[in-house]
């Protein structure tokens, strides 16, 4: 469907440069090179700028530890979306929880809410008992299609908090509506909570809801953060480099409308 | 190879989605465009076969081991082979598959999301309480605005909806723009570390 939207904006014409897409070219163009520039820079084993504390991942291993001392399963939803940047970084985060779940000998149960998402999910739980050295403690039935209707998952993941009383529930990807239904009825059932969230609607309902809360880009920081690879370091850093670009031009477009009172000439510009 | 192939098919994938975005093939890239189409929906349905395996295997599992509540797996198979053998039968725009969808599934499907009026109170409940500087701003803020929002409001503090509005527009804005910002742009990162192969824990295999 998505892919038929862009058959249909397609411009007409042969094989040219779609100028209306300029900008968005060059934003791409620029990250590729930075990242390239990084793995180099990573391969070389010159500096990396360390990634910030990040309380929301750091809290993972608490939230392992306290469901293992408890002999409680921990519950793991890699969010509603499909295939997307929000959905690979959920299963990064996914195939390090299971890799710990499976040497602390902790019960892992996924619910996934896409039909395509579980074969995948249920690989990288599988592969994280294979490296653990644990494979017969691999139960494929802990792997759960649910649902691909949005609350007939959110119900069925709240009937799972109820009469498996996990002991923590990590909830990291993109999230709609049941954001805040799965959330609370997660912290009713006793969970320690972790959330992420890209989806600017509902993340204020994980911050007072959860017990940690990733917004917005930490998300996607959160491979690199985790297995502390210089190379996936420094695409983070070519991220950041790009976002203290967008950023320069914020605050000229700021300064733009308060001295001249319209910032419309630049607007102009990147509309190009 | 069994690792490799999933990369390079995002890989192949995702350069041609960029290439058909930026450069126009004319009547050949939309023939293309729209054959890949066909693909993603036949993969899709291959897929959600499978997902329903699992269902039917987690379920029968558990009525077959006579697991806790094993009763709710009876009524889940119960609803899924009917509502297979109906919409066979019936047609998906049936009369009674429609009957179903509309008094059954939609009805359901309200009531859960209707779950969200009474959680936002408990929710609100729970972490309005003056326990840190952060908690502090987000109380103070959630009162203004609940004040702004009502017509007393403006009856006990005239202009308070201004400064309702006020919040709305500006530190709101400015905060969700900012968050939006960042999103985008790690969601970029995100997607070239996926195409150049850097992110590979999705294929089971670890970074």
């Amino acid at each position: 469907m998505t892919l038929t939207l862009l058959a249909e904006e397609a411009p007409k014409g042969i094989l040219f440069f779609a100028p209306e897409m300029f900008w968005d070219f060059i934003l791409i163009a620029s990250l590729f090179v930075l990242v390239f520039w990084m793995i180099q820079r990573a391969r070389a084993g010159l500096p990396i700028p360390q990634i910030r504390r990040i309380a929301g991942l750091e809290a993972i291993d608490e939230a392992l530890g306290r469901a293992t001392e408890m002999g409680k399963p921990i519950h793991f939803s890699p969010g509603m979306s499909t295939f997307g940047s929000e959905m690979y970084a959920g299963l990064a985060v996914l195939s390090y929880v299971a890799k710990m779940a499976a040497q602390y000998d902790t019960k892992m149960i996924v619910t996934t809410r896409r039909p395509q998402i579980h074969p995948v999910a249920a690989e990288i739980v599988k592969q994280a008992y294979l490296e653990a050295g644990r494979p017969d403690a691999y139960n494929p039935d802990d792997i759960r299609f649910v649902s691909e209707w949005q609350f007939s998952y959110t119900a069925a993941v709240m009937g799972i908090f109820q009469r498996e009383q996990p002991a923590a529930n990590l909830m990291i990807g993109y999230w709609m509506a049941e954001a805040l239904v799965l959330a609370e009825a997660g912290a009713q059932a006793g969970c320690i909570q972790i959330g992420a969230n890209t989806n600017i609607f509902q993340i204020h309902f994980f911050i007072v809801t959860c017990d940690y809360t990733l917004i917005g880009e930490e998300l996607f920081a959160a491979s690199a953060y985790l297995s502390k690879d210089p190379m996936l370091t420094g695409t983070v850093v070519a991220q950041d480099i790009v976002k203290m670009a967008v950023g320069i031009l914020v605050v000229i477009g700021t300064i733009l409308a308060t001295v001249t009172g319209s910032a419309q000439g630049l607007i102009d510009f990147l509309s190009l | 190879m069994r690792r490799q192939l999933p990369l390079l098919l995002v890989a192949i994938t995702a350069f041609f989605v960029m290439a058909m975005k930026f450069f126009n093939f004319g009547e050949v890239g939309a023939a293309a465009i729209q054959e890949a189409d066909i693909w993603i929906q036949v993969t899709y349905e291959f897929a959600f076969l499978l997902g329903a395996i699992n269902f039917t295997r987690l379920h029968y599992g558990n009525v077959a081991r006579k697991r806790p509540k094993w009763v709710y797996s009876v009524v889940a198979l119960i609803a899924m082979v009917l509502t297979c053998i109906i919409t066979l039968v019936d047609g998906v725009n049936g009369e009674i598959a429609m009957f179903l969808y509309e008094n059954v599934a939609v009805r359901i499907d309200g009531a859960i999301y209707a779950l969200l009026g009474f959680y936002v109170c408990s929710a609100a409940y729970r972490s309005f309480k003056l326990k840190n500087l952060e908690a502090g701003i987000l109380l103070v803020s959630a009162v203004l605005l609940m004040l702004a929002q009502a017509p007393i409001g403006d009856a006990i503090f005239p202009g308070i909806s201004k400064v309702g509005e006020w919040i709305l527009n500006v530190p709101n804005s400015a905060g969700m723009r900012g968050i939006r910002l960042g999103a985008g742009i790690g969601a970029y990162a995100a997607s070239i570390r996926v195409i150049l192969g850097l992110e590979r824990s999705w294929t089971g295999s670890g970074s």
